[in-house]
């Protein structure tokens, strides 16, 4: 068999290349220094580097938490039903 | 890189902002998605991001991507910490989440990777979190044990253990169970 060591590695990469951010990141730079984000440029000055943007962006996303929970419980269960099945019960 | 001579050549903080963005986001993200995947990783990268930007002129070019994912591992170990009731459900989603993603591999190969993940998936979240690191990224002894907030030679030590730990974990999984054990 080959190294686990490699094998783990090997997937984990593969798994990688699949994984993008569903934030463009001229997108991000935008939400959290305030540049070129009308909503978030009205509520603070310029290269505002405060809290408040962190906490807009907590919130913003924070919805799709349990969503992306049930989603990943939803493809953990397809592989794996009977697993699933445990977790639901 | 000093953050005067960053300034000097990328325009300020801003365009060393974006620059730092463009360049991580996406290794951060997976990086998130790999290690943490009970944890929503558009958030903790959004956060990460944000520390970032409130500490910009301190973070070394050359060591921006070991400062960012242990300020992601801060992150989502604070969130956990109030998150206790959900804890159960989350390891095992986590344990479960790597196979999910599996990238369709042929039959050999699936069957071992899923010997490996199974393995895998017995060790504690401490080993599995180092495997997983090491494994995703080609971490120094230093890097690692920054990422970790420990020293690089316990950090070098944790790694060895975790391995070690894994191959046991899959010899036991492929072994027959009598070996040798003829009288």
């Amino acid at each position: 068999m080959t190294d686990p060591i490699d094998v783990l590695r090997s997937h984990v990469q593969s798994v990688a290349l699949l994984e993008r951010p569903h934030t463009d990141p001229a997108d991000l730079v935008a939400a959290i220094t305030g540049a070129g984000a009308p909503d978030i440029a009205n509520r603070s000055t310029g290269a505002d580097r405060s809290n408040v943007v962190a906490l807009r962006c907590s919130i913003s996303t924070a919805g799709g938490w349990f969503q992306k929970l049930e989603c990943e419980l939803a493809t953990a269960e397809s592989h794996f039903p009977h697993i699933g099945n445990a977790i639901s019960a | 890189m000093t953050s005067r001579h960053a300034d000097q050549v990328g325009g300020g903080a801003h365009a060393r902002f974006t620059a730092l963005v463009h360049e991580h986001q996406r290794g951060l993200f997976a990086h998130v998605r790999v290690l943490y995947p009970h944890a929503d990783a558009d958030t903790v990268v959004n956060e990460t991001f944000t520390a970032a930007w409130q500490r910009i002129d301190d973070i070394a070019t050359d060591g921006a991507a070991t400062w960012l994912r242990a300020t992601a591992r801060n992150i989502v170990q604070n969130s956990r910490r109030g998150e206790r009731r959900w804890q159960a459900l989350n390891d095992k989603v986590a344990r479960l989440a790597p196979v999910a993603l599996s990238p369709s591999p042929d039959h050999d190969a699936g069957i071992e990777l899923q010997i490996v993940m199974d393995a895998l998936a017995s060790l504690s979240v401490s080993d599995r979190e180092v495997l997983l690191m090491t494994a995703l990224d080609d971490l120094s002894s230093e890097d690692l044990g920054e990422i970790l907030g420990v020293r690089a030679n316990a950090a070098k030590v944790r790694v060895s253990r975790a391995r070690a730990r894994l191959r046991a974990a899959v010899a036991d999984r492929t072994e027959p169970p009598d070996q040798g054990g003829t009288r």
